[in-house]
């Protein structure tokens, strides 16, 4: 509804690298829209909120994590 | 014409959430606050500025609600006070906003940096009305000579020269998008078929429709019997069961919930009626389809000599409410669609009270915290539609006709509205030789509709699945 129609998707753009070390949850709504006035479409990544969320973003922002538990 | 994802689009869904939420909550007051919670201060302005942001978002919010800021005589009036006065589609089916219409400049070709001034010069070379010079190295179009007809872009070897459209005017397939002596967009109503084209076109998002859930919501807290009727289309809508998609829309409040496919199978069998009529004559100019309300529109005003041959059959919205007023003759109808063209053909009928279309239907969702995938199934009615749920696909019809004739339908379907595809349709229906012509105004029928929730290709998988 408001920009995440991609979003389901997510599961088949995983790199190989980093597809085992994620777990993927459906929730189409997690009522952040009503809440705050961060702009949807919203993911959340191990608590963290992304608002604004496409998979390039996501897939970067698991890039930047992973990297950081290799460390 | 597949909805684009895009912040314009985005923002008109957001827009209608959150209005609907308020008025859910009997909240108008807050209707006033929209502007600044989608684009409050420190927030990167799309405008000049976040409060040319808010004042746009402001008219588009009174255009939902069926008021033109063309209109508007007090600047101070709130937008609580027309939340609490929602006019529907009873003075617009689609409002162009002056404020938010950026005066794109003339359809132009444009020669970019990318020109190397080479010495084969092919652009100017070929160019048929010499318009083009080479100042400081590079290629120079002069307006004054230059035909748009493209020919320098074709030949340039880098690409170097491309088109820039207004991109309302460029989509529209019936020229009814102009602009006026002041510089902003103009819709003639007299010529636009509301195909929607415009308002998925336009990078601005000037162009925003009006919206009648706010009027069925007053008639769901009134005594009155409200009952919904849904286009075949939902079925790709959202990723669930029709079931479930029921149940949902029952529980905005809608006392009954029909499915428009039973009326589309009463269609399919007048039609094929017509049709067999038609096909005793020796020579006929073929029957065409009469369920798409924008193509219905098109050739009213553009192909007059071609009305005669559209069917007269009603279209499966109008025998669904016809069938639902037989046995409910107070409720109110209220069809829900992928089409914008829909709330005319609404309007103009005496069954259907009412027409919203599936962004509306996703934004009360949302604002009623109606989570579709974990609604309990409800039964369907006893007999399924399914030839009528064909309809929602181009080629659906015919196959439905087809089913019902028992045998295979000389036809020729036009899937999408442009002047190429209406010019070679004009020339099969010179040839005398097609018996049916299935006419969809979007691309891939109503599952490409302009007000849909997800593009034609994702419906279609989600149907399949």
């Amino acid at each position: 509804m408001l920009g995440g129609a991609e979003l389901p998707s997510l599961e088949q753009h995983l790199p190989d690298n980093i597809k085992n070390q994620v777990e993927i949850k459906g929730s189409p709504c997690i009522y952040h829209c009503k809440n705050t006035d961060m702009r949807p479409p919203f993911v959340e990544i191990n608590g963290e909120m992304i608002e604004q969320a496409s998979i390039t973003k996501i897939l970067e922002y698991l890039e930047k994590l992973t990297t950081n538990d290799t460390k | 014409m597949t909805p684009n994802k895009n912040n314009a689009s985005i923002i008109r869904k957001d827009l209608l959430f959150r209005l609907y939420w308020q008025l859910l909550n009997d909240d108008t007051a807050n209707v006033d606050r929209i502007p600044l919670i989608i684009k409050p201060r420190g927030r990167d302005p799309w405008r000049c500025c976040v409060y040319k942001d808010r004042a746009v978002l402001k008219y588009k919010i009174m255009s939902i609600l069926g008021y033109s800021e063309a209109n508007e005589t007090d600047e101070l009036t709130p937008l609580g006070w027309y939340a609490k006065h929602p006019k529907g589609t009873s003075s617009f089916y689609l409002n162009l906003i002056e404020e938010a219409c950026s005066n794109c400049p003339p359809p132009c070709y444009v020669v970019t940096n990318l020109c190397r001034g080479c010495e084969a010069r092919p652009c100017q070379v070929n160019c048929p009305k010499d318009a083009i010079r080479f100042q400081n190295g590079q290629a120079v179009i002069n307006p004054e000579n230059c035909i748009n007809c493209g020919k320098c872009m074709r030949e340039c070897p880098y690409n170097a020269i491309h088109f820039q459209p207004r991109p309302c005017e460029d989509v529209c397939p019936v020229d009814a998008i102009y602009q006026n002596s002041k510089g902003y967009e103009k819709i003639d109503m007299e010529k636009c078929i509301l195909c929607g084209r415009c308002l998925q076109s336009c990078p601005f998002g000037a162009v925003i429709p009006s919206s009648d859930f706010p009027l069925v919501l007053e008639d769901m807290k009134s005594e009155t019997p409200v009952v919904a009727i849904v286009a075949p289309a939902v079925a790709g809508q959202f990723r669930t069961s029709l079931e479930k998609i029921y149940a949902a829309i029952r529980n905005i409040g809608f006392d009954e919930v029909y499915e428009v496919a039973e009326g589309a199978e009463k269609t399919a069998s007048l039609e094929s009626a017509e049709l067999l009529n038609l096909k005793e004559q020796n020579e006929h100019p073929g029957l065409m389809s009469s369920c798409c309300p924008a193509w219905v529109n098109f050739v009213k005003d553009n192909k007059p000599e071609w009305v005669a041959n559209v069917s007269e059959t009603p279209s499966p919205m109008v025998l669904t409410a016809q069938s639902v007023k037989e046995k409910n003759p107070n409720a109110k109808v209220v069809f829900i669609g992928p089409c914008l063209a829909k709330k005319e053909e609404a309007h103009s009928s005496s069954e259907v009270d009412y027409a919203i279309t599936f962004e509306e239907l996703g934004a009360v969702f949302v604002a009623a915290d109606i989570e579709v995938a974990n609604q309990e199934a409800n039964s369907m009615g006893e007999k399924t539609p399914e030839i009528g749920r064909e309809f929602s696909a181009s080629g659906g019809v015919t196959h439905a006709l087809e089913t019902v004739v028992g045998q295979k339908i000389d036809s020729y379907i036009v899937n999408g509205i442009d002047k190429i595809s209406i010019r070679q349709m004009a020339k099969a229906v010179k040839d005398k030789r097609t018996d049916f012509f299935e006419v969809m105004c979007c691309h891939e029928g109503c599952l490409g509709g302009s007000q849909n929730l997800t593009s034609a290709n994702e419906a279609k998988r989600i149907i399949k699945n």
